[in-house]
């Protein structure tokens, strides 16, 4: 909106400046309001706010952020939920102003954040093309220009006449892809919206962001997904509680990110016994009174760790017997896609659970998960498929193992070296090395 | 445009937007221009949209000022009411009437409406608040024009002829326009915080009709009412509009012509804070 002396003198050339940008919130809604009251009336008439200091109830949603962008390039932002990755594409494109710092953009900004913005399920194809376009503030004449060549793009030539409503969500989303990246941006906020369409019009949509990027477009990536900023990025930003925690090349900073990950604890009640009946579903008179994991040895432990020997507990009790029981354990990330990395099924082992206490032990030889968080869903089923007890969700973290690194898994494994005249001819080869990342 | 000419450059600082008026000014006259397409698509669909489930159509703009007028010429046959004598056919008077205090009050919400319509896209996507605002103040314009084409027919009706002051009536209008946008601009980032001053509106505006000649003619003397009538500010455009179209003279000119040009004044001063407090909503409107 101005322009202070202060950063004038310094030189900008790039599309995108920020410097020492913060922004705060109050989670109270009451609170929030007051403030907001207050805040809006000091800046009506001119009077600079406490922006550099925090009030009751509030926090940084950004502190300290400053990066810049230079033309072409392309930067990817992570972070854990609440980190402030949101915030920051807000305050970039004008929607929140910032507390402290100051935000230089030059050139038209789009955000790939909502698309469709405005689309109306009433309208035909063709009408909602004009509204968003004009949402994002573009001329008539220059909408015209462009309609064939987004139609074409969408490969909606059949049903741009349509309502919107009889789309499918991935035709609306191609139409809505399809309008923002036609309005030629010098900067684009991208926010997790590359999952649109199937794969080959998601193929289609980064070669045609790779197009505007050798055009001199510079972009902003936000995902979860590293591979998809990997792809796409030269740098990356790592937000952790509203500062950078890292900035730099992107698979360092995404090493750096999968490692804090991982690290981030699981809540795990109790010492070494962890009890878990408050997610539990049981029938009638059957109860799981406590899960747990123990070592080689049979102590409890809290987190078992990758590599080593453990066994899974399932401590019931129970007031009837139960024959043929099936267990099925299925272990899960903790974060990202929340994919299925193991199940375990004693299907083909049927146990039989007696009256009273019974403890049903799932030992491993070896932990083959790799160290972080995990959740791992439990079932209990009769052979006419009947829940006897089910856990929805139980969280455990598993750790390092300094033997293992760069693997997506354990593999057990053992290296051997046989010359000479003795040398035995291998009747099997040895299991390969871990598998690698 | 990045194909077009050299880049814009935007910058947004603590600083408060007042420091530097007149970049803000230009910023709000340049985007303002850029989205006139949106104002226009804005307008059109929102006038659309009004009446599209409908049977009547357009007729629901002017079937409460009917009823109204049909209303209150009942109770004055009656005796129930007393009123003046008004320079026109009673009947035609309160329409004239409720159709403009109509105006007033739909101009005076508009800024909330836009507001409210508005929210979910503003919270995601940039757009220059203002240019809401005058797509409302265009959409009240044109469904005046279809008002006073319904006007047009009750003053055959009821041989009323109006004057060369018809011609001023337009900018009249557009001041009471103004007037009634100034107040909602006001209101409207206010209201969106606290929803007590949406809630205010109504029982305030019921009030504020009775203290507006709509349905009688300016009171004669200097009682509280009297007083209290000439010094609402809803009065003197609803007036002088009134005079304008039904053959009348303007009461008092200068006068008119001095708050007309403190209320475009107001516009613009109104306008800019509008834009200045909108950030401070968005921020608290939640997803």
């Amino acid at each position: 909106m101005s322009e202070p002396a202060s950063i004038e003198l310094k030189a900008f050339d790039g599309p995108v400046l920020v410097e020492g940008v913060s922004k705060k919130f109050c989670r109270q809604l009451k609170t929030s309001l007051a403030y907001g009251i207050r805040d809006m009336s000091r800046d009506l008439i001119g009077l600079t706010g406490k922006g550099d200091t925090l009030r009751a109830g509030e926090f940084w949603s950004l502190d300290d952020v400053s990066f810049r962008l230079e033309k072409g390039e392309s930067m990817g932002l992570v972070g854990t939920n609440g980190a402030g990755k949101t915030t920051l594409l807000r305050v970039l494109s004008g929607l929140f102003r910032p507390d402290k710092g100051s935000v230089r953009i030059r050139g038209r900004l789009a955000p790939l954040i909502a698309l469709g913005a405005g689309f109306r399920p009433v309208l035909s194809g063709r009408e909602n093309i004009y509204v968003n376009l004009s949402i994002l503030g573009m001329p008539l004449q220059e909408i015209e220009a462009r309609f064939n060549d987004i139609v074409a793009f969408s490969e909606l030539e059949e049903a741009i006449d349509a309502p919107l409503q009889t789309y499918s969500s991935g035709m609306a989303a191609r139409l809505g892809f399809s309008c923002a990246i036609h309005t030629e941006p010098d900067i684009l906020l991208i926010d997790e919206v590359l999952g649109v369409g199937d794969i080959r019009f998601r193929t289609k949509c980064y070669r045609r962001l790779a197009d505007l990027r050798r055009r001199g477009t510079a972009f902003l990536l936000v995902s979860h997904s590293p591979s998809a900023i990997l792809a796409s990025c030269d740098r990356c930003i790592y937000l952790e509680r509203g500062k950078i925690a890292e900035m730099g090349e992107a698979s360092h900073v995404l090493r750096r990110y999968e490692e804090d990950l991982r690290r981030i604890p699981t809540h795990v009640p109790g010492k070494a016994g962890i009890k878990a009946a408050a997610a539990a579903v049981s029938a009638d008179g059957f109860k799981v009174e406590e899960i747990y994991f123990s070592d080689a040895d049979g102590k409890k432990v809290e987190s078992p760790v990758c590599g080593d020997p453990v066994s899974f507990h399932i401590r019931c009790s129970s007031l009837a017997r139960f024959s043929g029981v099936t267990a099925t354990i299925i272990m899960r990330e903790a974060f990202g896609d929340l994919q299925t990395i193991l199940t375990l099924s004693s299907k083909d082992v049927p146990l039989t659970l007696y009256e009273g206490k019974n403890d049903i032990v799932l030992t491993l030889p070896f932990l083959g998960l790799q160290s972080g968080p995990y959740t791992m869903k439990i079932g209990l089923t009769t052979g006419t498929l009947e829940h006897i007890a089910a856990i929805e969700s139980f969280r455990f973290t598993v750790e390092r193992n300094q033997k293992t690194q760069h693997s997506l898994f354990y593999q057990p494994c053992e290296w051997k070296v046989t010359s000479g005249p003795d040398a035995e001819v291998p009747v099997l080869t040895q299991p390969a090395a871990k598998g690698s990342m | 445009m990045s194909s077009t000419g050299s880049l814009k450059e935007v910058v947004y600082t603590t600083d408060p937007a007042v420091w530097h008026p007149v970049a803000l000014v230009r910023r709000m006259v340049r985007e303002s221009w850029q989205f006139r397409e949106l104002v226009r698509r804005v307008i059109s669909r929102n006038l659309r949209a009004q009446y599209r489930q409908s049977l009547l159509g357009y007729l629901w703009a002017f079937i409460p000022s009917v009823a109204t007028a049909v209303g209150f010429s009942l109770a004055k046959d009656a005796q129930v009411i007393r009123v003046g004598e008004t320079p026109i056919p009673y009947i035609a008077y309160v329409m004239v009437g409720t159709v403009l205090w109509q105006t007033f009050i739909d101009s005076l919400n508009g800024p909330i409406d836009a507001l409210k319509d508005f929210k979910g896209i503003l919270t995601h996507i940039y757009l220059p608040p203002e240019i809401i605002v005058l797509a409302k103040i265009g959409e009240m314009l044109v469904q005046f024009l279809i008002k006073i084409l319904m006007l047009a027919i009750v003053f055959l009706i009821y041989g009323v002829y109006p004057g060369l002051l018809i011609l001023v009536a337009p900018v009249l209008l557009m001041l009471l326009i103004v007037q009634a946008t100034v107040i909602g601009l006001i209101l409207a980032p206010i209201g969106t915080l606290y929803h007590d001053i949406l809630k205010g509106i109504p029982v305030v505006t019921g009030f504020w009709f009775l203290l507006t000649p709509v349905v009688y003619p300016v009171p004669e003397g200097g009682g509280v009412f009297a007083t209290l009538v000439r010094l609402n500010p809803a009065t003197y455009f609803l007036v002088a509009t009134r005079e304008a179209l039904t053959g009348g003279t303007l009461s008092n000119p200068w006068f008119l012509l001095a708050v007309g040009l403190l209320s475009v004044i107001g516009l613009v001063v109104a306008l800019v804070a509008y834009r200045v407090s909108i950030p401070f909503v968005v921020e608290r409107a939640g997803e």
